[in-house]
């Protein structure tokens, strides 16, 4: 009685192994599967039949069924994934890119050289303790020469180098200002430093502005030393370039620092053996620099017997140009973007 | 200023120490050396010949075939192309071997037949500068076969010195003073100055009057007769004149070359008159007279005020004292009676005079230091001693005039050996400390647990006045290297914020690295195109001026940053299509009473960010929107909350004033986005749509919040609905806005205009304006029931104010 459905099960299954060997494409697998196994298909019918058939019938076609359901579920899945495997091997066979080709141009903006080397200067003191104070830039003749022991008729004062505004006020000349200024307000023990915009009244060349920018540091507390300023000079130096470099202090005059000094580096492009970059000699200059004047400290109000400080002051645009190799400092005020957009 | 090894080593013995140690010694321990320079490196293999016979080339006219005695036993023949070869010059004779200066090896060869073994130099061939017009025809005197460069007085070194590590160093505008220092560097011994030690101080006949004793604190003058006729002045001795030249002098005759010795080997300028074209013979020292006139020895007229002083003969003017001597009274070859002046101006008034009649000098360089009060005196002693040397026909008067009467002043002061070790950061005893003050002629003695330390007057004027003056003295000469760096140990207290700082970073962070902006810089001065340009009408009043500015681009101090902006924006619009460019500067303005007051009496410096956005060929509508999202990006990244309005005050120069949006925190106004102003944009030559800003950072750092609250968020999903009104041109985006949360209350969570659009199927006069709102509860999911209401409210609502639903 249940021979027949039987044979016809077997029929199903063989007819439909054979077709799921041959499919080449997964909608040929899905066709298979709906008319097969889906709600409407043939093994689903047959198995919806069991009903009428006594209770050997339905045990035989019940488990024949569901063995050939099951194999046909498996060889289904396998060949899927065979198939889909063909598909990717033939799509990593075929896809091809040219690796050089450039990405579509988005509108990129630009950071100032200046003004980046300055921010990273900022951070590196910030990361010392030093607080970044701002000073006015068009300054008064006492704090930018006076009280820096600057006095009248001192040749760092020749009309030739500074710029004079009405009210008999200076377009400052320097950064060193906000020295007696950062004392009176804070008072001692101080850390600063104060990047800026200062002002010389030469003319313009390749190594000469009117307006450049300085970063003037400053510490004032007991007991410090020359020792103590080498060593922070040493520490700016290692990060500005990543790795420890030689220095040298040697004797220069300010008039408000005592003992006045200059920091030179040994210059990177020769080792020192001496090169057209270092002027043969093997340094390089990067600041003045010394032990602030008893008199400087004692205008902004500090104890010269109690506390001493050392005092720096860095160019800015002559790092940057040494940093990135720019020959020429007008191109820092240009505004021009082909230079710009280097950076 | 330069210095000559030779020179040198006649005041100290520096035997057996490389001159480029010599140049590192002097860059550590006391002034820069720029450069170490061999002077007559190349000139080894010369020597001096004597031409003996001359015969013309016999192929070349304007050659010569020559016969060389060079102390070698036989005669060398050599073809010379120099016109002025003759037989029995003494020349200087390069043989084959010889490298010169040039780089030039020198061969055996045949010139036009004939062979040559060498060749006769010129001054140029000889690296001696000069011209190459023929050879150099040497002395009658000079020793056959003797090496060119010693006899010649060429093998020298020269060190450069930088002068601005020197400027407070009056001891050093000399070579003795830089002996001085070789001698305590080397730890060798500085042997005394030669002079004239039978002059005395007693007018002779002389009459010497300082009428200004505060300008010109001491005058000496010596008296020298040199006779008439051949036996009158001798040439300069070669070896004078070769030190003179090294060093950057040119000679000229020796009345001045003695002067200009004596300068450069102590510092003390002396000038020689010509006795006899004084009238008188007087001297007088006083103040110019206003106006009066003077011709000086570069032929210039100079034109004087009572602030100069001047040397004045019984008539008139003769020299501008510390300055320059007058050409009247100038000495030359047929002097036959000299007056040397040689004496103390005060710094400052020879600083002014110099500097207001553009007129620097040598003299300037030294008596603008303040120089010791005993150089005078020295000073014409050495010029009798050199004179009496090399012109012993001379007679020098041993009785000089001298007025004024200026004492050298020493200086006595205390040194602490704790604090110098305490400043310096070395190690170092105090026998240590008093050894090296001694080496440089301080007298030192032990004063308890103190130094005294007394200055010699040649560093006592202007340099060494305090404690810390000579514990730069014992820091120098002990050697920097000696400071081992050490980090000072200091409290550990956190830096204090800048929040300006803050602000620029982050303007930073959104214009650059999100909006696509260059940062820029631009000079903080206005130039008359600028101001002709962008503030018109603006009073003079309204600027800072600068009062010694070199060019017409830098007359005043500027007050905006956009004429710059406008200027690069044109030049950058040749080559670039998209140009945005912001600048974070000053700008500064005369102050107002409303500015309050300035304890300095500065004027106002504020600090703004202004930036400038133009596309060549884009249209302006879309820029001006485009730049207000990148303004509104910054402000929201700054923690303000801000709202863009129609002007309440007068836009500044640069804005279209119907296209301007006004800025404002809190009522009050903190900056601009504005079209440009198509009359600006014409006189800055920027044809294509521009948009630009500005805001006010001092304003921006009061008004910037520095933290955000987080909102809760709701776990109830959104209810998002769109709607769009034919909304009348004259009714603002910003009342639409309130008037939907208004109606909508605080359920809608979100409000976002996200279309705006004009033309077809729309009325005139009106544009669409599509808003999309979220609505959203933190309780329940909100129902379609519970929204409709509200949406109804919000049209109707509207419709009052005359928009229609789009539907």
């Amino acid at each position: 009685m249940s021979e027949p459905i039987l044979q016809s099960i077997r029929d199903i299954e063989s007819r439909a192994h054979a077709a799921i060997a041959v499919a080449v494409a997964i909608e040929t697998l899905q066709a298979i599967e709906r008319d097969v196994l889906g709600k409407t298909g043939q093994l689903s019918q047959i198995l919806r039949g069991l009903k009428d058939l006594d209770d050997s019938g339905k045990k035989s076609v019940g488990q024949a069924g569901n063995v050939a359901k099951r194999a046909l579920e498996a060889a289904l899945s396998q060949r899927k994934s065979a198939l889909e495997s063909a598909v990717i091997a033939e799509a990593l066979a075929r896809d091809r890119i040219d690796p050089t080709e450039p990405a579509p141009r988005r509108h990129a903006g630009h950071e100032h050289p200046v003004k980046s080397v300055m921010r990273e200067l900022e951070d590196l003191f910030e990361s010392m303790g030093f607080t970044i104070v701002d000073g006015p830039e068009i300054e008064t003749d006492y704090f930018n020469f006076e009280a820096l022991n600057i006095p009248p008729n001192h040749p760092a004062r020749d009309t030739q180098d500074t710029f004079y505004v009405e009210g008999g006020h200076v377009l400052r000349t320097h950064t060193s200002g906000l020295q007696v200024r950062a004392m009176r307000k804070y008072g001692a023990p101080l850390r600063v430093v104060s990047p800026g915009r200062v002002f010389r009244n030469e003319t313009q060349d390749a190594s000469h502005e009117h307006t450049f920018h300085q970063l003037e540091g400053l510490v004032v507390d007991e007991g410090i030393s020359v020792a103590h300023l080498k060593a922070v000079l040493d520490e700016l130096l290692e990060r500005i370039f990543g790795e420890r470099v030689a220095t040298r202090l040697r004797p220069h005059h300010f008039p408000f620092v005592e003992p006045g000094l200059e920091l030179d580096f040994q210059c990177r492009l020769c080792g020192g053996k001496g090169c057209a970059t270092c002027k043969q000699t093997g340094w390089i200059e990067l600041c003045g620099c010394g032990m602030v004047h008893p008199k400087v400290l004692a205008a902004g109000n500090v104890d010269p017997e109690k506390f001493s400080g050392f005092a720096f002051g860095l160019g800015i645009d002559r790092l940057t140009m040494m940093r990135h190799a720019i020959s020429d400092i007008r191109w820092m005020m240009s505004g021009d973007l082909r230079f710009l957009r280097q950076f | 200023m330069k210095l000559s090894l030779r020179w040198l080593t006649e005041h100290v013995d520096l035997a057996g120490i490389a001159p480029d140690e010599i140049g590192r010694q002097l860059t550590m321990k006391t002034a820069l050396i720029e450069g170490v320079l061999r002077l007559g490196a190349g000139l080894e293999k010369v020597l001096v010949g004597l031409v003996v016979e001359r015969e013309k080339h016999p192929n070349a006219d304007r050659l010569s075939c020559c016969k060389v005695d060079v102390g070698s036993g036989t005669l060398v023949d050599v073809v010379c192309g120099a016109p002025n070869v003759a037989a029995g010059q003494k020349i200087a004779y390069a043989p084959v071997g010889a490298t010169l200066p040039s780089g030039l090896t020198l061969e055996a060869r045949k010139i036009r037949g004939a062979m040559s073994h060498g060749m006769i130099c010129s001054t140029d061939e000889l690296g001696l500068g000069g011209n190459h017009d023929g050879i150099l025809v040497l002395p009658e005197e000079a020793p056959i076969g003797a090496p060119f460069r010693e006899y010649f007085g060429v093998d020298d070194v020269i060190f450069e010195i930088d002068n601005k590590s020197i400027t407070h160093r009056a001891d050093l505008w000399g070579h003795y003073g830089f002996a001085r220092e070789l001698a305590a560097i080397f730890g060798r011994e500085l042997r005394p100055l030669p002079i004239d030690a039978t002059l005395r101080a007693e007018p002779d006949g002389f009459d010497l009057r300082v009428e200004d004793p505060i300008g010109c604190p001491g005058y000496l003058g010596l008296q020298v007769d040199l006779g008439s006729g051949a036996a009158g002045i001798p040439a300069t001795p070669r070896w004078m004149a070769r030190r003179l030249e090294a060093v950057g002098m040119r000679p000229v005759s020796l009345l001045v070359d003695l002067s200009n010795y004596v300068m450069l080997e102590i510092g003390q300028p002396t000038h020689p008159f010509d006795q006899d074209r004084l009238q008188g013979p007087r001297i007088v020292v006083r103040r110019a007279r206003e106006g009066e006139k003077l011709t000086t020895l570069d032929g210039q007229s100079r034109e004087l005020t009572p602030e100069d002083v001047v040397i004045a003969d019984g008539e008139r003017g003769v020299a501008i004292a510390g300055v320059m001597g007058g050409r009247e009274s100038e000495v030359s070859a047929s002097t036959q009676r000299v007056f040397l002046e040689s004496a103390s101006f005060e710094a400052a008034r020879v600083r002014r005079t110099s500097s207001r009649l553009g007129l620097r000098s040598e003299a300037v360089a030294r008596f603008e230091k303040t120089l010791d009060a005993t150089l005078p005196e020295q000073a014409i002693r050495r010029y009798s001693h050199l004179l009496k040397q090399v012109a012993t026909s001379a007679i020098v008067r041993a009785g000089f005039a001298a007025a004024g009467g200026e004492q050298a002043r020493t200086v006595t002061l205390a040194l602490r050996p704790e604090r110098a070790r305490s400043k310096l950061g070395m190690e170092l005893g105090v026998e240590e400390m008093a050894a090296r003050l001694r080496s440089i002629a301080f007298e030192v003695r032990a004063d308890g647990d103190r130094l005294s330390v007394t200055v010699p007057a040649f560093r006592a004027r202007r340099d060494v006045t305090c404690e810390d003056d000579l514990i730069e003295e014992v820091g120098r000469l002990s050697g920097y290297e000696r400071a081992l760096p050490s980090l000072p140990r200091l409290a550990v207290k956190p830096a204090m914020r800048n929040a300006l700082r803050r602000i620029e970073r982050l303007a930073v962070r959104c214009l650059v690295h999100e909006c696509g902006y260059a940062e820029t810089m631009g000079y903080s001065f206005a130039s008359d195109r600028q101001v002709a340009n962008y503030h018109v009408g603006e009073p003079e009043s309204g600027f800072v001026h600068l009062q010694n500015s070199l060019t017409v681009d830098a007359t005043r101090m500027r007050r905006s940053l956009m004429p710059g902006l406008l200027d690069a924006a044109r030049r950058n619009l040749v080559e670039f299509d998209d140009v945005r460019l912001f600048d974070a500067g000053r700008e500064y303005l005369p102050r107002r009473a409303a500015d309050g007051v300035d304890p300095d009496g500065l004027p106002v410096e504020r600090r703004v960010l202004s930036l400038l956005r133009t596309t060549r060929g884009g249209g302006v509508d879309g820029l001006l929107l485009t730049a207000r999202g990148d303004v509104e990006r910054l402000l929201d990244r700054l923690d303000v909350a801000w709202q863009g309005r129609a002007p309440t005050t007068p836009p500044p120069a640069f804005a279209h004033p119907g296209r301007t949006i006004e800025i404002a925190v809190e009522g009050r106004t903190v900056g601009v986005i504005a079209q440009l102003h198509p009359e600006v944009a014409r006189r800055f030559e920027i044809a294509e749509s521009a948009v630009a800003a500005e805001i006010d950072l001092d304003r921006i750092v009061a008004e910037s919040r520095a933290t955000r609250r987080m909102r809760p968020l709701s776990p109830f999903p959104p209810t998002r609905r769109d709607l769009a009104f034919e909304t009348p041109e004259s009714v603002a985006v910003a009342d639409v806005l309130r008037e939907i949360r208004e109606a909508a209350g605080e359920s809608l969570l979100e409000l976002e205009l996200f279309d705006v659009y004009r033309g077809k199927n729309l009325a005139p006069g009106h544009r669409s304006l599509a808003f999309r709102l979220v609505y959203r509860a933190h309780d329940r999911t909100l129902s379609d029931a519970e929204i409709e209401p509200l949406q109804q409210r919000i049209v109707e609502r509207l419709a009052r104010q005359g928009l229609k639903l789009r539907s």
